[in-house]
C-alpha cells in the first residue's frame, strides 16, 4: 500500500520502559569467569541448503560475549527494563548517564538486529506485554 | 523536576565554565574558542544552548536581542503562534558586561541572556529551557546558571570539565581535537612550546582484569611512542597505580643525525579504582623540564 501511514516508533521514555527479553530458542552457556556463549543456529534459506550440499556449513555458530555483554545479557531476564539496565550498569561503573545509555543501547540493538533478543513493549491496560523485535 | 538543593555539575568548555543541575549533559559541541556552540539534555529533553562568538566594535545588546527574536519568529513560520516574549527582565546582576535577560514562551519557556564581556569582548547568547510545569524553580535555576557563568578564563589557565572529566590547562593551550565517545574521552591541545594530551578511559576495571595498565598504554599509545627513546617507571600517583614514561627523540635516526629540534615526553597514567577510569597525561614538547606537565598533571581531578 503506497499510502500507508509509516507506524508510529516508539518514543524514547517508551523504548527506555521495554523489557529485553532472550530469544528462547537459543542455547547459551557460561563459563568460570562468566562469560557467556550463545549458540546460533544456521538459518536453514534456500542458499545454505544449496550451499551445504556443495560444501560442509557449520549447523550453529557461537558468539562469545565479554563480560560488558555477559552482565548485559545477564540482565536480559525478562522483567527488567532497559532503563533499569542503564541505571545498573551506571551505577556500577561510574558511568555518566549519556555513555552509559549509548553503551546499553548500541549493544541491545545489535542483539536485537541479530534476533538474539526482543523487546517486549509493556501495555498500559492489561499488564501484558507484547514482544516487537524477535527474528528467530 | 530538577530541585535547586540538589547537586551542582561543573561544565568547563572553550574557558567559558558555568554549573547546572546534576542531571543536565553535554548534548552537542562545536566551533572552536573564538565562535562556537554547545548544548545540554537530561535525558528528557534539551535544557540549554550557550553560544559564544567576538564581539564588533559597537554592539547594541537590546538591537541584537530583537534580530535575534526576529530570526526566531522567522524560522518558527508564518503560521505558527507568536511566541510571548518578556525583555529587560531583572533576572541577573553582571559586573563588567554588557546584558540583557528576556524570556520566549511558546508551549515551552526559554530565559534567555546575552551579554557582552566588556573585558573580552566574548558575546554569549544563554538560552535555558524549561518544561511548563517548572514555572516555580525555573528562575531560581537560571539564575543560579547565570551567576556561576564566566566566560573567560582567569588566573592564566583554562579550566575544562565534561562528562566527570575535569582539569585546567594553560591560557594558550588550544584545544586542536577532541574524541568524544562513550567510554573514551580524549582531547588533544596545543600549546605555543609543544601538544598534551588528556583522556579518561571508562570500563577501566574490565580493560585491566586480563592486562596491565603498561601494555594497555603501549597498545593504546604505541604509534606516538615510536619517535621517542623513553623509560617507563610503575608508580603511585593520588594513591592509585600509576605509570610514568619520560623520554626524548633521539640524535641520531639510524645513521644519520636529526636535525630537528629535541622533542621532550612525558606522560603519565593512572588507574582510579574509586571511579573504575583510567586518565593518561600526556605531553610533548621542546621545554625540557616538562614545567606544564609538572603542574597541569595534578590538577586533573579523579575521585574527590
Amino acid at each position: 500500500m503506497a499510502f500507508r501511514k509509516k507506524p508510529r516508533g516508539l518514543s524514547r521514555d517508551e523504548s527506555f520502559a521495554t523489557i529485553p527479553v532472550r530469544n528462547q530458542l537459543l542455547e547459551y552457556q557460561e563459563d568460570e569467569e562468566g562469560l557467556v556463549s550463545i549458540k546460533i543456529p544456521r538459518k536453514d534459506t534456500r542458499l545454505v541448503k544449496a550451499m551445504s550440499k556443495m560444501m560442509y556449513v557449520p549447523p550453529s555458530r557461537v558468539i562469545s560475549l565479554d563480560e560488558i555483554g555477559s552482565y548485559v545479557w545477564r540482565m536480559c531476564d525478562g522483567q527488567t527494563t532497559v532503563r533499569q539496565i542503564i541505571d545498573d550498569f551506571r551505577k556500577t561503573h561510574k558511568l555518566s548517564r549519556k555513555e552509559a545509555e549509548i553503551f546499553i543501547v548500541t549493544f541491545l540493538r545489535t542483539l536485537a538486529k541479530k534476533g538474539i533478543i526482543g523487546l517486549a513493549v509493556p501495555s498500559v491496560p492489561s499488564g501484558t506485554s507484547q514482544t516487537i523485535s524477535s527474528k528467530s | 523536576m530538577n530541585s535547586l538543593q540538589g547537586k551542582w555539575l561543573f561544565h568547563g568548555w572553550q574557558g567559558i565554565t558555568f554549573e547546572t543541575p546534576v542531571d543536565w549533559e553535554l548534548a552537542a559541541v562545536h566551533g572552536d574558542a573564538k565562535k562556537g556552540y554547545l548544548s545540554l539534555d537530561d535525558g528528557r529533553m534539551l535544557r540549554l544552548e550557550l553560544k559564544w562568538e567576538p564581539s564588533k566594535s559597537s554592539l547594541d545588546i537590546a538591537k541584537t536581542v530583537s534580530h535575534h527574536l526576529g530570526t526566531l519568529r522567522r524560522k518558527a513560520g508564518r503560521k505558527a503562534p507568536a511566541p510571548e516574549v518578556k525583555r529587560d527582565l531583572k533576572l541577573a546582576r553582571l559586573k563588567g558586561k554588557d546584558y540583557e535577560c528576556f524570556s520566549v514562551t511558546n508551549g515551552m519557556c526559554s530565559l534567555n541572556l546575552l551579554s557582552r564581556c566588556q573585558k573580552c569582548r566574548r558575546v554569549i547568547l544563554l538560552s535555558v529551557l524549561f518544561n511548563p510545569d517548572e514555572d516555580r524553580e525555573k528562575e531560581g535555576i537560571f539564575q543560579r546558571i547565570v551567576n556561576s557563568l564566566r566566560d573567560h578564563p582567569s588566573g592564566g589557565k583554562i579550566n575544562w570539565a565534561l562528562y566527570g572529566l575535569r582539569f585546567a590547562l594553560p591560557e594558550k593551550a588550544h584545544l586542536s581535537e577532541n574524541t568524544l565517545r562513550a567510554g573514551a574521552i580524549e582531547l588533544k591541545f596545543r600549546e605555543p612550546k609543544g601538544e598534551i594530551s588528556v583522556a579518561r578511559i571508562a570500563l577501566a576495571g574490565s580493560i585491566l582484569r586480563h592486562k596491565k595498565l603498561d601494555s594497555w598504554f603501549y597498545e593504546r599509545y604505541g604509534k606516538r611512542l615510536t619517535a621517542f627513546r623513553y623509560d617507563a617507571e610503575r608508580t603511585k600517583f593520588k594513591g592509585h597505580l600509576a605509570l610514568e614514561v619520560k623520554g626524548e627523540t633521539p640524535r641520531f635516526r639510524g645513521f644519520l643525525p636529526t636535525i630537528r629540534r629535541k622533542e621532550y615526553l612525558k606522560a603519565l597514567a593512572w588507574f582510579c579504582e574509586v571511579m573504575d577510569k583510567i586518565y593518561v597525561f600526556l605531553s610533548i614538547g621542546k621545554d625540557k623540564e616538562g614545567q606544564t606537565f609538572e603542574r597541569y598533571s595534578a590538577a586533573v581531578e579523579c575521585h574527590s
